[in-house]
């Protein structure tokens, strides 16, 4: 199964170029940010909407939250040992 | 409205599946032959199902009287939209899992592989029974056997854990339905008079407009409670039992058949049994979708718990057997349609995960996830269908969970129900939670060499027999998230439309 092999490959190569599609990620961002420059939304569904890069901060700012809490709060809550729950199997 | 026309097309489906087992049983010394019955039933259960299609697209519902018991009680057949769905799902991947089967028996070689044939095929005779029942006593009488018969599949490797799960399982199917089905049956017939499901329009139900309120109330309730199959909470605990089958029995019945045929009598009796205006007036809907919500969050959070696969993904159908119970419950047409089409999209890329699960197991004889480092780089196209299959859990376009997702949430908010729109959205990030980690680690973790039982390096893919079923039904889970119109069609023509 060569084909099976090469694919195995490819997940390793993809592991070790993890800085880079990390730049690709970010690029692409930034472009549709940068696009967002020239094109508005024609039906808008609030006022907000039609401010440039609205969606791109709303998006950042949901993240951040996100990751605040479930690291700072759901994370310290929840966290057990990786065979916690297995005791009992 | 559609035109109810009698059909002897109905009957092929069920003949087929009924000699099915009684082949396999006489030609258990002979492997080969017993296979390849299985194997010809299954194609030829798939093609009686199509042949449904033509004139049920053409506008019709088909029906067929088989047997007359009692004055309003009959053993009746029906195909509507909504059986289409069902039976197609079910026909269909019994051809994938029955491929799939053959490569998991034999690399385990497995004991008591003909009573296994023999029941599995008897358990997909009770899954098209019920999606083709066209009243609640024939529903009933095709949910029976399929508990019946499934009981020895559960109970397969006859040691201590298989016949506690098994007598669990049963205990828990029987008993509720013993005693809340039977009696709401019972109910339904002193109510309507009939127990006939009214096909052709989901607005009209089969009580009648002067039926005491509270009667019909505790009629429903009795059916929720009797439905365990649907495995709505606290009725949810078989099915992780259950799990101590072989994988192919969690994959195709566990995931499709058996829990199906749950969720669809659930949906049946709601929609062709009560009718959405009833249901509408004595507000039994929003209850049951707040259940069914409470179960679709508190089932992702104690899959998060768990280590090993099998119970990870039976804990994940629980959940997502909901979101069928939750669109069907908001009662609006696009709500029910996200439930209904969740039959068909759980269907493909749950089994996808099973399939996937039991590859696993038969390669390297691995269940815990946290052993599975690694493997994904030696496994790549089960880790790849098992990716594309979380994907459609998760709900990501372009895989087909999401649409389901889309029509539950425009559901909640034409609704105005904050609640179930908030427990939908954080089941999202609850599965992303459950199955991420399991992909992550498989395609890029390190492998525990020191705790794994086999050689890493020896590692490779199962028996193609298990890995093409699992590559198709990951492929069809993509192509419905891109091309859902055909089952979108079929539940229109349920809804008469």
């Amino acid at each position: 199964m060569s084909i099976t092999a090469s694919l195995s490959r490819l997940i390793l190569q993809a592991k070790a170029n993890a800085p880079l599609w990390k730049k690709a990620f970010f690029s692409v961002l930034g472009i549709l940010v940068g696009i967002n420059l020239f094109l508005h939304p024609h039906h808008a569904h609030f006022a907000m909407e039609t401010i440039t890069g609205f969606w791109a901060i709303f998006g950042v700012c949901v993240c951040v939250a996100m990751i605040l809490v479930l690291k700072k709060i759901i994370f310290i809550l929840i966290n057990k040992p990786e065979a916690f729950y297995d005791r009992s199997e | 409205m559609s035109e109810i026309v009698t059909s002897f097309r109905l009957i092929f489906p069920l003949v087929i599946t009924l000699v099915a087992p009684l082949l396999i049983w006489l030609l258990g010394k002979e492997p080969n032959k017993r296979e390849a019955v299985s194997f010809g039933a299954a194609i030829l259960t798939f093609f009686s199902v199509l042949a449904l299609f033509p004139p049920v697209f053409s506008g019709k519902i088909l029906v067929l009287q088989l047997f007359h018991i009692l004055p309003g009680i009959d053993v009746k057949l029906c195909a509507d939209g909504l059986t289409l769905i069902f039976a197609f799902v079910a026909s269909f991947l019994w051809i994938l899992a029955t491929s799939y089967n053959i490569g998991y028996m034999r690399s385990l070689n497995e004991h008591a592989q003909t009573r296994y044939y023999f029941c599995f095929a008897v358990a997909i005779f009770g899954a098209l029974g019920v999606a083709m029942s066209a009243n609640i006593f024939t529903l009933y009488l095709f949910y029976e056997i399929i508990t019946i018969f499934t009981y020895p599949l559960v109970a397969h490797h006859q040691d201590k854990a298989g016949y506690d799960g098994a007598r669990k399982y049963i205990v828990y199917l029987m008993g509720t339905s013993k005693l809340f089905l039977l009696p709401a049956m019972i109910l339904t017939y002193i109510l309507a008079g009939t127990l006939d499901f009214h096909l052709g329009d989901m607005t009209q139900g089969i009580f009648p407009a002067n039926a005491d309120p509270t009667l019909v109330t505790i009629t429903y309730v009795l059916y929720i409670l009797g439905i365990a199959k649907a495995a709505i909470m606290p009725f949810h605990n078989w099915l992780p039992s259950a799990m101590v089958a072989p994988t192919p029995v969690s994959a195709l019945l566990h995931a499709v058949a058996v829990v199906k045929a749950g969720v669809f009598s659930v949906s049946r009796i709601i929609l062709s049994g009560f009718g959405v205006d009833l249901m509408d007036k004595l507000s039994l809907g929003i209850p049951l979708a707040y259940v069914a919500a409470f179960t679709i969050v508190v089932a992702s959070i104690i899959a998060m718990t768990k280590d090993d696969l099998k119970a990870r993904l039976a804990y994940s159908t629980v959940s997502q057997l909901s979101y069928i119970i939750i669109g069907v419950a908001m009662l609006t047409p696009v709500a029910v349609q996200g439930g209904l089409m969740h039959i068909a999209n759980h269907a493909f890329s749950k089994i996808t995960l099973f399939f996937a699960a039991g590859a696993v197991f038969v390669s390297c004889n691995l269940r815990s996830i946290r052993l599975m480092s690694g493997i994904g780089r030696k496994m790549p196209w089960t880790f790849g269908a098992f990716a594309v299959a979380s994907l459609s859990m998760i709900g990501i376009p372009p895989v087909c969970g999401f649409v389901t997702k889309w029509f539950l949430i425009n559901g909640t908010m034409q609704i105005h129900q904050t609640i179930l729109l908030v427990c939908l959205l954080a089941s999202t990030l609850l599965n992303a939670a459950y199955f991420v980690p399991v992909i992550y680690k498989a395609f890029f973790g390190t492998p525990v060499h020191a705790e794994l039982p086999f050689d890493y390096e020896a590692v490779k893919e199962a028996p193609l027999t298990m890995i093409i079923p699992l590559c198709i039904t990951a492929t069809i889970s993509v192509v419905l998230g891109f091309y859902p119109d055909p089952i979108i069609h079929m539940i229109q023509l349920f809804r008469g439309i």
